[in-house]
């Protein structure tokens, strides 16, 4: 397995899972929270691997289906069909530029959650008819990609050594 | 191969859910597991979120508690300015009660009278009371605490006057063992100690006798305690014999006097 190239990457999915479950509440502002696992997912997609990122969101995924209470395998199942997206997107666009990634982070947050709303309504959690569901969703990903923006130089600067040489496909 | 791909994203993502929906008793057991297994972590989570929290709450509240702080202390600091004044009204109470009870006992005209200044030398011992001709106080009235003889007015304006006190180089009182009724002269030594003169060489004055005043000489009345016998020399010609006294009134601490007129007719 050579998802995590370097060790400080565990660390930081480590760091993320730890501000996820305790230190959430403080960073929520009425109901909309950001998403710190979206944001390290499109960081790595972005400035790790983007070939391993859909496998890594399989494994997020289900460490976040173990961990939370809705129905088994919808988080897992959402985060593997926006990494696909993701996928797309680090391949296709300059992953060097921070307004790409970005962009990218609000579109895959975009669908991540939608695909999360919508298996729930297959598989009978009907979120759907929640009141207000896709303005807290439109909420969660702006504040999720304002919190990319806050996030991804950080993890640059952190993660420096751990990140790949300057994209080729596009040269 | 180009089928490979879409048919692994597809179990990726149909696989957990399948899980979810036949097996939702292990799922359960799963997550308990994972729980059980985090719950150390959990629990170091929670105490550092809730130490987070009160340290937010503390900060949301520092102004308003900075400001409470101030008015909590203004109170504090007023209440002790109160409660050091009551105190000061009961001692004072206790004071003047006792020279109540003294004037009582002095069937002479007397007036109570505040002590207002002090001499500020370091020689001579002298008060200043804030009684004068007005009140009947004038030149040799006699000034009485509860504990004993203080001293005598040498000068009274129309609203205070100024009175040496017995430790004072310059005072003098007829004074008498009040055991042995020996006579003697108190005279003061500038300290806090006074000197009893003119003492019969053969008179049996002894440690802790009670020396009172005389009532010789006119100005003192007789029979106020001034202090008790602390050592008794023989002058240096044996003609005579003294005695150092140890004055019952602390003049230091001179609050309030009796101000007693008999003697000068007042």
């Amino acid at each position: 397995m050579r998802l995590f190239s370097n060790r400080r990457l565990i660390f930081v999915l480590l760091g993320l899972l730890w501000m996820e479950l305790s230190l959430l509440p403080l960073f929520a502002v009425g109901r909309v929270q950001p998403d710190f696992f979206l944001i390290f997912l499109a960081f790595y997609a972005f400035r790790v691997s983007w070939k391993r990122i859909v496998t890594l969101s399989f494994f997020v995924g289900l460490l976040r289906d173990l961990v939370t209470n809705s129905f088994f395998g919808l988080e897992t199942a959402s985060c593997v069909g926006g990494a696909i997206l993701l996928r797309f997107l680090a391949l296709e666009f300059d992953r060097e530029k921070r307004s790409v990634q970005l962009v990218s982070l609000f579109a895959f947050s975009w669908v991540t959650l939608l695909l999360f709303v919508l298996f729930s309504f297959l598989v009978g959690e009907r979120y759907l008819f929640e009141e207000g569901i896709f303005v807290n969703m439109f909420l969660t990903v702006i504040y999720t990609s304002g919190f990319g923006w806050l996030l991804f130089p950080l993890l640059e600067k952190w993660l420096k050594p751990a990140l790949q040489m300057r994209q080729y496909e596009l040269f | 191969m180009w089928f490979k791909r879409p048919l692994f994203l597809a179990g990726a993502v149909l696989f957990p859910l399948l899980i979810g929906a036949t097996a939702p008793r292990y799922v359960d057991q799963l997550r308990t597991f994972t729980i059980s297994l985090s719950q150390p972590f959990l629990e170091l989570q929670n105490h550092f979120s809730a130490f987070l929290d009160r340290q937010i709450q503390f900060l949301a509240e520092w102004p308003k508690l900075r400001m409470e702080n101030e008015a909590l202390r203004a109170e504090l600091q007023r209440m002790k300015t109160e409660l050091e004044a009551s105190r000061e009204i009961k001692r004072q109470v206790s004071r003047l009660e006792a020279l109540l009870h003294l004037k009582g006992k002095i069937s002479d005209r007397s007036v109570a009278a505040r002590v207002i200044g002090r001499d500020p030398s370091h020689w001579s011992r002298f008060i200043v009371i804030n009684k004068g001709s007005r009140d009947g106080v004038r030149k040799n009235t006699v000034l009485v605490h509860p504990d004993g003889l203080v001293g005598k007015v040498v000068a009274a304006g129309r609203h205070s006057a100024r009175a040496i006190l017995l430790p004072d180089a310059e005072s003098r009182a007829s004074a008498m063992n009040q055991r042995t009724r020996d006579v003697g002269l108190i005279q003061g030594m500038g300290s806090s100690r006074l000197k009893m003169t003119y003492l019969d060489r053969f008179s049996d004055v002894q440690v802790d006798d009670l020396i009172i005043s005389s009532g010789l000489g006119g100005i003192y009345p007789k029979g106020i305690p001034i202090g008790t016998v602390e050592t008794v020399v023989s002058e240096k010609n044996h003609l005579g014999l003294y005695a150092l006294v140890k004055p019952f009134v602390t003049f230091s601490r001179l609050e309030e006097v009796l101000c007693v007129s008999s003697q000068t007719g007042g």
